[in-house]
This record gives C-alpha cells, sequence and structure tokens, in this order.
C-alpha cells in the first residue's frame, strides 16, 4: 500500500478509536451497545486508536510495509467503505431505534402476556422476543408490593418476573414510544421498548398495552411517552395480557438509555 | 474482531511453517477435528475467525481443517458456549445439540474438501508478502532487548492494522446489508409457520441468515423464538446462522473463494434442515 494509503488507514483506525471515545463521552453508545459492554468497548477504542496512531508514525516515518499490496482502486474503495459510517458517526447525532425497525410486525402481536398456568414457559402473546415474564396463574392472590416504585418497564419486568398476575393494581410508571393499531380501540395503543443483549443487532421489541382513560389518537406513532397508571390483565383472545390503566400521559425524552436489557 | 486479528498477527509473525507441518495430522479425520474444535481454546467470534483461519492455512495448515476451524470456532469457544447455557437457563440439553449439531456441520464440510481436494475450488491465496512470512516474520531485530521487543510489537499491529482494515470491508459491507434486511424484510409473515415440523425449521434459517447475529448474542434471541417455535427449529436457527450468514459471508467468500462458499451453502443448509426436522420428530415422540 502507498504512503497516502497507509495514512489513510492509520487516519481510519485512529478515527474509529476517537469516534467510541466520543459516543461515550457524550453517553451516545447507548444508542448503539448495552451500557454492560462500556469497559470492553473504552478498550476498543483504545486499541483502535494505539493501532491508528502507530501506523500513521510507521506512514510518517515511512518504516517499510510487508503487508500485501493493495492496488490503489483496492485501497480507495476498501478506505471510503470503512470511512463511510465512521464520518456518518462523527457528523450525524445518533438515535435510538424507533418503531420503524419492527421489521413489519403488527404491534398488537408483541404484547407481553402473563402465562396462562404456572410453570409455563410461553411469555408473550405471539411472536415478539421480549425477556420471559413469569407468572403465576389467572386469578392468583395478590402478590407483595414491589420493594421499590416501579419507574420504567425494566423494573416492571423485573416485578412481573416475581409477582406475575398477582401484580395487578400496583402503581406503575413506564417510558416507551406510542405505537397505534388499527386492531386496538382507539383508547389504546401499545407502549414499545426494546430489549437488547449486545448491541441493536440483537434488538427485540417487547409491549405493554396502555389503556387510557380518553382517545389516544392525538399521540404520534414513534413518540416517546411516559406513562403512569396501575398494572393491569387485559383478556383477549383467550390471553391475559400485560397493560397499563393509564392515570396520566405525557410525552418525554428519549431515555438516555433507551433499551432494556434482555437479561 | 480485534480478538482475531491480533490473534492473526501474532500467527503470521511467530508462527513456522515447519512447527504446522510437524503438528498437523497427515490423516484427513484428525486434521478436519483437530480443526473444528480447535475453537475450544480460540475465543473468536465470526468475524475474528475469519482472519486467523486464513493465517492458518498460510502457515499450511491443510484448507479442510481451516474451513472446519472457521465454522466450528464462532460457536465452539468457551464464550459462546457459556452464552448458550445462559440465554437458555443453564439447559445442558442445548448447549450440546448446538455444538454437536454445529460439528457435524464443520466435520461435514471439511472432510467433503478433504475427499474432493482443495485445489479443485481455488482458494485465494494470500499475497506474496505474507506468503513468505517465515521468511520475513521477524524484523531486522539489531540491537538491544528493548528495542528488538519494541520493533516487535511495531511490527505485530503493523499486521493487525492491514489485517484489520481488511476485516472491516467486509463486516461493513455485510453490515448495509444485514441492517437493510432487518428493516425491510417483515419477519412476522415467517413467523407464522413456527408451529410446524418442518415448516417452522424451515423458516427459521433464512431468518438467521439475514439477521447475521454475532455467536455471542444469537442464542439470546434464539430463546426469544422458543415460544413459537420447535426446538429443532431454534437450534437450526442457531447452527446455520454462524454457518451462512450475510455479514460473515462475504468475507468466507473473499477468504475461501466462491465455490468453496458456494458448497458450504449446498451441504450446510440440507444437513442443518435435517437435523432440525429428525430431532422434532424425536422429541415429539412416536
Amino acid at each position: 500500500m502507498s504512503r497516502l494509503g497507509r495514512l489513510g488507514r492509520g487516519g481510519l483506525l485512529l478515527g474509529a478509536g476517537l469516534l467510541i471515545f466520543k459516543l461515550l463521552l457524550l453517553g451516545q453508545l447507548h444508542y448503539y451497545l448495552s451500557p454492560s459492554f462500556d469497559g470492553v468497548t473504552a478498550l476498543t477504542g483504545l486499541v483502535l486508536a494505539t493501532m491508528g496512531g502507530l501506523e500513521l508514525w510507521r506512514a510518517w516515518r515511512a518504516v517499510p510495509d510487508r503487508q500485501p499490496s493493495h492496488t490503489e482502486i483496492d485501497a480507495v474503495v476498501t478506505l471510503g467503505l470503512v470511512a463511510l459510517p465512521l464520518v456518518a458517526g462523527l457528523l450525524l447525532a445518533p438515535r435510538a431505534l424507533g418503531t420503524d425497525g419492527l421489521g413489519g410486525t403488527p404491534v398488537s402481536r408483541l404484547v407481553l402476556a402473563f402465562d396462562p398456568a404456572p410453570g409455563a414457559s410461553s411469555s408473550v402473546a405471539s411472536d415478539s422476543a421480549g425477556p420471559p415474564v413469569a407468572a403465576s396463574a389467572s386469578g392468583s392472590p395478590a402478590a407483595p408490593g414491589p420493594r421499590q416504585p416501579i419507574g420504567d418497564v425494566g423494573d416492571l419486568l423485573s416485578y412481573l418476573r416475581l409477582a406475575g398476575e398477582g401484580g395487578v393494581g400496583q402503581p406503575v410508571r413506564a417510558r416507551g414510544l406510542v405505537a397505534h393499531s388499527d386492531d386496538l380501540p382507539s383508547n389504546e395503543f401499545v407502549l414499545v421498548r426494546y430489549a437488547i443483549v449486545h448491541c441493536v443487532a440483537d434488538a427485540q421489541p417487547l409491549g405493554l398495552l396502555v389503556v387510557a382513560p380518553s382517545d389516544t389518537g392525538g399521540l404520534p406513532t414513534n413518540q416517546w411517552v411516559e406513562v403512569t397508571g396501575t398494572l393491569a390483565s387485559e383478556p383477549r383472545d383467550g390471553d391475559h395480557l400485560v397493560g397499563i390503566r393509564a392515570a396520566q400521559i405525557v410525552s418525554s425524552q428519549e431515555p438516555s438509555e433507551p433499551y432494556i436489557p434482555a437479561f | 474482531m480485534l480478538v482475531g486479528v491480533f490473534a492473526s498477527a501474532v500467527v503470521q509473525q511467530r508462527l513456522r511453517g515447519e512447527v504446522v507441518a510437524r503438528w498437523m495430522p497427515r490423516h484427513r479425520l484428525p486434521a478436519v477435528l483437530l480443526g473444528s474444535l480447535f475453537g475450544l481454546v480460540a475465543p473468536v467470534c465470526d468475524c475474528g475467525a475469519v482472519p486467523l483461519g486464513r493465517r492458518l492455512m498460510a502457515k499450511g495448515v491443510p484448507v479442510a481443517a481451516a474451513v472446519s476451524f472457521l465454522l466450528a470456532a464462532p460457536v465452539l469457544n468457551p464464550v459462546t458456549l457459556a452464552a448458550t447455557a445462559v440465554a437458555f437457563s443453564g439447559n445442558l440439553a442445548i448447549v450440546l445439540l448446538r455444538a454437536g449439531m454445529t460439528l457435524s456441520v464443520a466435520g461435514g464440510v471439511g472432510l467433503l474438501v478433504a475427499h474432493l481436494g482443495s485445489v479443485r475450488f481455488g482458494v485465494p491465496v494470500l499475497a506474496a508478502p505474507l506468503e513468505d512470512a517465515d521468511k520475513t516474520a521477524q524484523p531486522a531485530l539489531t540491537g538491544g532487548r528493548g528495542r528488538r521487543v519494541r520493533l516487535a510489537l511495531v511490527d505485530l499491529v503493523g499486521h493487525a492494522s492491514s489485517e484489520c482494515t481488511d476485516v472491516l470491508f467486509f463486516v461493513v459491507l455485510g453490515a448495509l446489508f444485514t441492517a437493510a434486511s432487518q428493516t425491510l424484510v417483515p419477519r412476522a409473515d415467517i413467523v407464522a409457520l413456527g408451529g410446524l415440523h418442518a415448516g417452522s425449521v424451515l423458516a427459521l434459517m433464512p431468518v438467521a441468515t439475514l439477521l447475521s447475529i454475532c455467536s455471542e448474542a444469537d442464542a439470546f434471541v434464539a430463546r426469544a423464538f422458543a415460544s413459537s417455535f420447535s426446538t429443532g427449529a431454534v437450534l437450526a436457527f442457531m447452527t446455520i446462522g454462524q454457518v451462512v450468514d450475510l455479514r460473515n459471508g462475504l468475507l468466507i467468500w473473499r477468504t475461501l473463494g466462491g465455490r468453496l462458499l458456494l458448497l458450504i451453502v449446498l451441504v450446510s443448509y440440507p444437513l442443518v434442515f435435517v437435523e432440525g426436522v429428525v430431532l422434532n420428530r424425536i422429541l415429539s415422540g412416536p
């Protein structure tokens, strides 16, 4: 590779490292990756930046390159393509995955359901892929309240794993994206959140049925909202869907950690 | 990926061809088995396995063994196996079945390549400066020990940087295809086939290919499918997703060539499908 190509390669690797640090420092890395990977991602940024710095130094000092030589066109195409996401990452403000990332899945099929019987493994109404909601049987006695107030979807899922349908009636606050469906009455919508293990590539949507006291058509799809109300069990087509009887729905900012951990 | 490119750089700098020749079994089956099981001690994901695999080939590891390593390593490594166990709540049967199905594909393709002869597949070899690695492996090591170590480290990072840029090209290209398919292909239609013995397996396999999820995370996605798909389908999803996927397919095409990639697809898809269906039959009883 020519000296210019090696400078380009070094610049790309250094830029990739700097991009990671920019995203980490601005708290934007969580739009792409689970916070549990912050440490290893920072290390990756450090290694990439070091590699890039060394490559630039080697090219600058004209240290002989024993790597296989690419043709100039090959090098330009390679560096150009790799530079695309780097430039986009440096210039564009990232945002969390929205309802357009559902891949055509009807939102009514994303709503979590209580398990129909103790010990059953089914956790969701259909094909959605949220974290398991281990729940007790329908009609089970009221479960003790949560140790701390349910402040978001993650807290709610943790509580449901312990309390199941016995937790119905507990006060709940949850943030998520509004997703309307033709299958639902006008005072209902699905509150969508994504659960991730590693990154947005493995994001799995899950939904909570929100039942509002009045029409919700004024809330645009893909709008972040905060719903305050009580946990409810909504019987639909033989399933008991996890719902929130809303007392208040207000628009909200995108949370700093928009995804919830899948496990 | 970084672990893979640094492992590749270490192989390039430190491993000599004579050592490979001395330790590599001469018979097909042990060579392929060794290649398949090497992943157990090389914790690399799918994009890390490719640079390491092609460097091992350049050092004289037979193509059949290297192919087996490429196909098996993303799954048969401690991190992926542990992630699978966690995702399926410690269900050891799922972990063993996943490992077994992956091993069958890697071993099957490897043995077929060994039988047919790798020459006919026209596997591209690494460019001349790397083939001459044994002559050039050591940098001009003169001066004191500190200077030698420093030069060797700079050389190691140089190899890794070159490899990294090469691999990144295909990772970015594959990520573009994957992002497009994840956004545009409606998964809900495919999920409707979930309850069928054969249909569920057939439905989930292309989903795995399109999603191209990293081997260390795919078990968690597969776990989510477990409520609506058969066990055979979920295992087929986890097996084929690491053998034939959009992102890694481009890397394998670049490393092994189009003919060998075609062979991998033609062998692995039917094999995994049959294994998934048979498993469903066994699990559902007579």
